[in-house]
Parts: C-alpha cells; structure tokens; sequence
C-alpha cells in the first residue's frame, strides 16, 4: 500500500493510555472524494484515531500522512494536468497546522456562535487574516460574500441567513458547523456523529448534504446508527479494539460473522 | 498636565517632562497602555478568564494603592496632588476653563464611544461576541484569541486614562484612596443599571447612577452606599437587561 493516490494514510498506529491500547496497529486508508463511515463499539478507538489525525493525540509508534491533492495546473501553469500527490506527515505538525493543510473536524457536540447570524457565523469561518488589526478594518470582499452564499445553499440555510445563532433548532446548528468546516475548504472533513439527537427528517436531510459533500471532499463519518450508515456510505470500516475489524460495503460487514460477533448481533 | 504644583525638593525622576502638556497627554496614552500591555500579557498568555481575571485586576489594583499610599513613592502619599492652580496658563477656578473642560469631556465621551461603535461592528467585533461565546471554538477557527483580548483591554486602559486625566482637574484632588475596589464596583453597576452589552447602555447608567449620588451624599450622606449596594442587587434581580432593557427591543442586540 502507498501513499499515491490516497488522501489518508495510516499505517501501523498505535496508541496506548496506561497499558490500555487505545490503537493497535491500526492501518487505514482512504481514496480521495471517498465517503467512508467508521464503525465500532465504544472503546473501539474511532474518537482516539481522529485525535491522532488532527494533531490531538500523538501515537506511541506508526505512520499517518495526509495526501493532499496539487493540481500541477495550478503549480507550474500548461502541463498534462494531471494530479499529483504529496504527502504530508501529520505526526510532525501541530493541530492548527493540520486544519490549515486542509483537514477539518466536526465534533459531536454543535457549537455555534449564539449570538451572531448565521451569516456571521460562516463569514468569521471563511478563510483570510485572523489578526485584531486585519480584521478591524476588514471588509467582506465579493468572493467572500459568494462562498457564504454558495455554503447556504449546500447546507440549505439560505432561509435563515439573519438568525441568530441560538434559534437554530439541534439540526440546523449541526449543519451550520458543517457549514463553517466547509468555509474553510477542506479536503478531508472529519464528522463525528453527526445524526445523534436528530429527528428522522432531519437524519434524513444530513444524509443528502453528506453525499452531496462527497467527490469534491472527502469525508470520514464516525456514527452508530445503521440506517444512516446504510443510507450514506459506499465503503466502512469496523475498529474493534483499535484494529480494523473488517472493511467493505454495508452488506458485507453486515453479514461478517466477525462483525455480528462483536458489534452488530448485540 | 502643567499644574503648578510646589515641592518641596527636587522631583524624582518620573516627573520629568511632565512640565509639557504635549509630553504629559502622550503620558496620558502612553502609560495605562503599557502598564494594561504588560500586565494583560502575563494574564491572558496564561489563559486567566472570567471571575479570575477580574479577581486579578483587583488584586493588581489594591496593591497599587497601597503601594501609592507610601509617602516615598513620590506621588504625594495618602494625600495625593491636589491645589492646582491652572492648565496651560487657564486658571482652572475660573467658569470659562470650567466650561471648556465640560465641553472637552463630552467630545471625549462622544469620540470613545464612536470608536467603542467602530470597533463592536468590524469584524474584530464579531470575533470578540465569537469569543464570549464560544472562546475555544474561536481559537479552533485560527483565531489568536489572546491577541483580541490584550488589544482590547490596553483600547479600554487608554480609555480609562483619558477618563481619569479630565476627572482631576474638574474635581480638584487625585488620592491613592482613588484606587479603592469600591470605585470598579461603581463602574460595574453603572453599566449593569444602563444595560449590559450595550454602549449607550453604560453611559446612560453612569448618568443616572452619578446623578443620585450628587444628590444622595449631598442630601443623605450615609445612605449613599447603602443605596449602591440595593441598587445593584434590585438591578441585577429585576432588570438583568438594566434600563435599556425597559425600551422595546430593536431586535438588534448589539
């Protein structure tokens, strides 16, 4: 297995907490606009192994690149236009270097700006100069103003562009902050349990703007409601006892008898 | 500022200069900026937030005072400076000079709170409700949240001096006693009794809390603080939005 053509690498990671192994040579990859859920029962190592990818947590021993896609386009002008990768060793950069390499997570519990409008919330998201004195004579440029406008549209919160943050119902903060990720253009989107406490419409609207996601982003979901892994992922993976335990479509996992044994037929 | 103060032996060295208006208002600027700088720096580097922080500046306070209180420190002692003559050649007793420093005040007042306005609509400003909101998700975003802070807080410190460089020579006298936690307490429910999280919230407060102490130490003086005190419990107990709160919302609670 190389690093071409992948956007995350891992390989052989493991991670220990006062002997327990968090991540036991865990070797995982993911193809670029791939949408792929990770699966497992608590303590399988899902939070651990996104603390290791962001820069939270650093890991005993093992390898962890990022793949990030350059278009030699872009880099030295006319040429065959074909993508080139370059990997990127996350366990040599710290978190806010990583989300500035193009890796954004979403964690369980949403967390807007409740005073600010929902427009706010994703111009403050957007790329650009965070300094105080950048930012205090700081105007909204039109790419800005466009990128908000295209990000309402994909989370559909078109509607409630003014509203403050604390109306939104759970669902919509959830989709903001999915919004906000996006400002931020990653390639790879981290989403931790995006659906709990939601309402089946609303599951089922989460859902569309994940799929929609995919192809132009990667994304990763970690999430332990079946239908909804059913109803987003192509490929997933099961971690038991920080190991991939099995990996394929929903149907194959679902009927490994190794799956069943650990995870599904409880 | 030039008052034409005597002493009785030569100044120590930190007066030096302040023979010059131009030197003593840039002073004016200068020194609370830089004392609010270094002491902002230490607290916020080391992530002091909230309660703790304002418990800090207190502390940092009270010792000021006690330290000022020593008649070797050169500020005059526990009896401070007082019996100014004049200001760049105006006697200050007199009504004109009177009238120009009321004017000046009011032009103070309406160019720190223009600058307070510009400052809360920037972006800067929506970062800072982003930071009260949510400080560790703002820092998430790439923000350098202790920046922010440090920025405003030396902004309000020069604030504060400007403040107190026209409060002395309308009202004669400058103490160590000044410094006392008693004086941020008032600043605090000025602002809780205009309205927090507005800015004409507290000057509407400060109006009115300093209209019924004129009148309160004038007519009852012993009343005084025992009236601040209930004043600042009623406040917070029945209109946590102060009197702004009592004006039909605008829908924009900036």
């Amino acid at each position: 297995m190389s690093i071409r053509d992948k956007v995350l690498y891992l390989d052989k990671l493991t991670v220990s907490f006062d002997g327990f192994k968090a991540l036991n040579d865990l070797t995982l990859c993911v193809e670029p606009g791939e949408m792929r859920c990770i699966i497992g029962p608590n303590g399988a190592g899902k939070t651990t192994m996104m603390d290791v990818i962001t820069g939270k947590t650093r890991p005993d021993s093992g390898t962890a690149r990022f793949g990030r896609r350059v278009d030699l386009l872009e880099l030295s002008g006319p040429g065959d236009g074909a993508d080139f990768w370059q990997g990127l060793d996350l366990l040599k950069l710290s978190e806010p270097e990583i989300a500035k390499a193009g890796i954004g997570r979403k964690f369980q519990k949403p967390t807007v700006f409740e005073h600010l409008t929902v427009f706010e919330n994703l111009e403050l998201a957007s790329a650009g100069d965070r300094s105080f004195l950048k930012t205090l004579l700081a105007r909204t440029t039109a790419a800005q103003q466009k990128r908000v406008d295209e990000v309402l549209d994909i989370t559909g919160l078109g509607g409630l562009r003014g509203a403050r943050g604390r109306i939104l119902s759970h669902g919509q903060k959830q989709w903001l902050e999915i919004g906000m990720l996006l400002m931020q253009e990653p390639e790879l989107l981290l989403v931790d349990e995006p659906v709990a406490g939601m309402t089946p419409p609303e599951i089922e609207r989460t859902a569309r703007l994940l799929r929609s996601l995919a192809g132009e982003h990667t994304v990763v979901v970690v999430e332990h409601d079946m239908d909804f892994v059913r109803s987003i992922a192509r490929r997933v993976t099961v971690l038991h006892e920080g190991r991939v335990l099995a990996e394929g479509d929903m149907d194959q996992v679902q009927n490994d008898p190794r799956v069943i044994d650990v995870y599904l037929g409880v | 500022m030039s008052f034409g103060v005597v002493w009785p032996t030569a100044l120590p060295w930190f007066w030096y200069g302040f023979n010059h208006f131009l030197f003593a208002l840039a002073m004016m600027v200068l020194a609370p900026a830089v004392l609010a700088a270094v002491f902002g720096w230490f607290a916020f580097r080391s992530r002091v937030t909230g309660v703790y922080f304002s418990i800090i500046t207190q502390a940092l306070t009270y010792a000021l005072m006690l330290a000022f209180f020593r008649n070797d420190m050169g500020f005059g002692g526990n009896n401070g400076f007082t019996d100014f003559k004049d200001i760049l050649g105006f006697d200050l007793h007199s009504d004109s000079t009177r009238v120009v420093l009321l004017v000046l005040t009011a032009a103070a007042l309406a160019a720190s709170y223009l600058a307070c306005r510009a400052i809360v609509a920037s972006r800067a400003g929506r970062v800072m409700r982003a930071i009260r909101d949510a400080e560790s998700r703002t820092r998430f975003l790439g923000y350098p949240v202790e920046s922010f802070k440090l920025w405003v807080f030396v902004f309000s410190a020069v604030i504060a001096g400007l403040a107190g460089a026209l409060y002395v020579p309308q009202i004669g006298i400058i103490n160590p006693s000044e410094f006392a936690p008693i004086n941020s307490i008032e600043v605090v429910i000025w602002v809780a009794v205009g309205g927090r999280g507005t800015l004409y919230g507290a000057v509407a407060g400060a109006v009115l809390v300093n209209y019924a102490k004129t009148y309160l130490t004038g007519a009852f003086p012993e009343v005084w603080l025992y009236a601040l005190g209930a004043l600042f419990v009623l406040v917070t107990l029945f209109l946590p939005r102060g009197i702004i709160g009592l004006v039909p919302a605008r829908g924009n609670d900036k």
